[in-house]
């Protein structure tokens, strides 16, 4: 876990592209919140390992979200239910019922359809404000950060040796 | 754009989708032991163990050895244990998170064997639906000798009319002689005679003195007169009541004599069986042996109601988490989540081998629209030529969803077996070839049941007859009969009723034995009062025989008496009369 923070501070220090990391954000929390084992977080790995996306945000967005899409399970899975079952929308999900294809993606699941569904809708919002918090923190915390006592502090700690050894380079 | 696309990407996803598959393949075998292990011992409250479990990819399906389900109830034991299990599965349907299993077969299926260690978790074993506890039931006893009383019983129980006639008989007679005897001894005897005859020969014979001598022998003639009277008025009613007592004790001898026949009569009347006191002598024998069988066969019936009902429930619990749950929608193609189209499963009981077929096993028929079948079948079996049922769950339709099963067991050979567990008549069938059909419905959580048996050949427990109770007796007459087993209501607490030819059988054969002891009874009450009447007889003829001897004595009294009052004293006064009169005419002569 360490490792991963140190990871992230580099990336977020480094001259990799905000929306490399945005992105990579995006994929961890998508595949954090839904169920893991399924055809669709597969396809989201080719994307992931296809697409220049910084894996070090990707795993750490992972770790937190795959924990956030615990705690918010159940209500997940009833956002699922009550849209699988709104008389509404049976015709729907009655026309995609007869593909195999929809079927192997699992819409039919509750949780993978109400986690699905909120995963893509927090997928915008999170990649602009992350993108934009990256900018501004690179603009203004970071020269701040590296001058405070608080990382004097902090470079006394365990954590900034696994943070130099994978740098290469002090903060 | 280049600097979008990583040219690695796709070589490391498939060498990372091979990594994943490889270690998914090194590490299935044991996922899939554990994981039926743990959902196993969760479900069944003790340990489920399974000694390996293997996938194979060609066919797509999986093996599992020695799988043992302990018994929650006793640790040592195994409810089931299977040899090997082989199912085939589907690949496609896996990947939409269905189980279809196209055919499953196990063989070596054995129950209730031992463990070599318990089978018992630390975790405390969930409140199974455990039927509250039967109160002890009360073993009815069944006492045919009880349906007869014994003779001093039965003086006590009946009123017996024989003995209060004679009871009266003794003490009315006893108290008409001592009252005859009194006023038999109030009347002239001899001595009392021979001195009225004295008086009358004083009074007639000898020479008149004088006419004052004359007339007291009349006066003396008159008084004899008026005493001989007052004698033959008693000699008179003395002789009434004599003739009215001989037809008083007369009259109550004959109704004596006659008793008897009307208190056998009652006898008879008291004592008879009526059908509708058999009506249920089957019920009453066997139906605690019954009752036991089916009290055996409630935690089955119990569990399959269960798991009925549970198909049934409206709201369903929350699936686990991270795992959602499917929604079906209407679909040529529809699949229910978890499938086997075909189970075959080798049972190998005590009795032998039998083979067990199960179609269409699911807990969502309403998406398959099939209901479950299963056939079981076994031949040549140990005392069983041949087993065969067939069954149907079909719970397509919720609300009236039903389980039904149909069997027959065809030349079932008996030895010890328990009929009757009726601690004062155990009834035990040392041999009897059984043939048995039945038919089980649970339907809207109301049972419905018949079982058909019909027993043949049979030969009863000899150490039991040796006993000899009536029963026994009875029973060792009848070599075969049928029973019609019924079962109606909740299937926690089905009401059990009973019939059987026996009924019929019984109650003749107990008649007819009961007869023949009434018969007994009947001869022992009529010795009994024939003695009564034989005492009172000869009582009878000699009070009869005094009777007479009184009434011919009083006869010989009063015709005395009357022949002195008719002739001598008439005789004697008119005498008296005629000298007067001479007497005072020879006077009258004198002085004229």
């Amino acid at each position: 876990m360490l490792e991963l923070l140190a990871k992230l501070l580099k990336v977020l220090n480094a001259e990799v592209s905000p929306w490399q990391i945005s992105l990579g954000f995006v994929f961890g929390m998508v595949m954090g919140l839904t169920p893991l084992w399924s055809l669709n977080n597969l396809l989201l790995l080719l994307l992931l390992l296809c697409l220049r996306v910084n894996l070090s945000a990707f795993l750490l967005s992972l770790t937190l979200f795959s924990g956030i899409g615990y705690l918010f399970d159940p209500l997940m899975e009833t956002l699922g239910a009550t849209l699988l079952n709104n008389p509404g929308l049976v015709e729907l999900w009655s026309a995609m019922y007869q593909s195999d294809i929809w079927r192997l993606i699992h819409f039919n699941n509750t949780l993978t359809l109400g986690s699905t569904l909120l995963a893509l809708g927090l997928a915008a919002p999170l990649l602009l404000i992350s993108n934009l918090v990256i900018r501004k923190y690179r603009q203004h915390i970071l020269a701040w950060v590296r001058k405070s006592k608080l990382m004097a502090f902090f470079k006394a700690t365990k954590f900034y040796d696994i943070y130099s050894k994978l740098s290469g380079a002090a903060l | 754009m280049k600097q979008l696309i990583r040219p690695t990407g796709i070589i490391s996803f498939v060498l990372i989708s091979l990594l994943l598959v490889l270690f998914w393949w090194l590490l299935a075998d044991w996922l899939l032991k554990q994981s039926i292990e743990r959902s196993g011992t969760a479900l069944l409250g003790a340990k489920v163990e399974l000694a390996s479990a293997q996938l194979n990819l060609s066919p797509f399906g999986f093996e599992l050895n020695t799988l043992q389900l302990t018994n929650p109830d006793k640790p040592m034991e195994n409810v089931v244990e299977i040899a090997i299990i082989e199912g085939y599965l589907e690949p496609l349907p896996l990947l939409m998170g269905q189980i279809i299993v196209t055919e499953l077969r196990a063989n070596g299926v054995a129950l209730n064997t031992p463990r070599s260690t318990s089978g018992l978790i630390d975790s405390p074993k969930p409140s199974q639906t455990a039927s509250p506890p039967q109160e002890e039931k009360a073993e009815p006893s069944f006492d045919f000798s009880q349906a007869l009383p014994s003779l001093d019983e039965l003086l006590e129980r009946l009123p017996i009319t024989t003995i209060k006639l004679a009871d009266a008989f003794d003490e009315e007679t006893r108290a008409a002689f001592e009252e005859l005897e009194k006023q038999f001894n109030e009347l002239p005897d001899q001595q009392q005679l021979k001195e009225y005859e004295d008086r009358l020969k004083a009074a007639v014979e000898g020479k008149v003195k004088s006419p004052q001598d004359l007339k007291q022998r009349l006066d003396d003639l008159k008084q004899l007169k008026s005493e001989l009277n007052e004698n033959k008025q008693q000699l008179k009613a003395v002789r009434e009541s004599i003739k009215t007592q001989r037809e008083i004790t007369s009259k109550q001898w004959d109704e004596l004599k006659n008793a008897p026949a009307s208190d056998l009569t009652q006898l008879r009347d008291s004592y008879s069986l009526e059908q509708d006191n058999l009506g249920n002598i089957s019920g009453l024998l066997f139906g605690n042996q019954t009752q036991k069988w089916v009290t055996a066969a409630q935690p089955y019936l119990n569990h399959g109601q269960q798991l009925l009902s549970d198909n049934g429930e409206e709201t369903p619990p929350p699936p686990p988490r991270g795992e959602g749950r499917f929604v079906h929608f209407a679909s040529e193609t529809a699949r229910p989540d978890f499938l086997i189209k075909l189970a075959q499963i080798g049972l190998s009981l005590s009795i032998g081998e039998l083979q067990l077929t199960i179609n269409d096993i699911t807990h969502q028929p309403e998406i398959l629209n099939r209901p479950t079948t299963f056939t079981l079948s076994g031949r040549n079996l140990q005392n069983i030529a041949a087993i065969d049922a067939d069954g149907i769950i079909d719970y397509r339709d919720r609300d009236n969803g039903y389980a039904q099963v149909k069997g027959t067991i065809t030349q079932w050979q008996l030895a010890d077996f328990q009929l009757s567990g009726d601690s004062d008549y155990p009834i035990i069938i040392s041999s009897a070839t059984q043939q048995l059909e039945g038919e089980l419905r649970l339907q809207q959580d109301k049972l419905q049941g018949n079982v058909n048996s019909d027993f043949e050949k049979v030969l009863w427990n000899q150490q039991q007859q040796q006993q000899a109770s009536t029963l026994q007796k009875l029973l060792n007459k009848i070599d075969n009969f049928d029973m019609q087993l019924s079962l109606e209501g909740q299937p926690t607490a089905p009401q059990v009723s009973l019939r059987s030819d026996l009924d019929k059988r019984l109650s003749n054969a107990f008649k007819q034995q009961f007869s023949e002891e009434r018969d007994k009874l009947e001869g022992k009450l009529k010795t009994h009062l024939n003695k009564q009447i034989e005492q009172r007889a000869s009582k009878y003829s000699d009070q009869l025989k005094l009777l007479n001897q009184q009434q011919g004595s009083t006869d010989q009294q009063l015709a005395k008496i009357e022949e002195m009052l008719k002739s001598e004293v008439k005789n004697g006064i008119d005498e008296q009369k005629d000298k007067l009169e001479n007497k005072l005419k020879d006077k009258l002569k004198g002085l004229f």
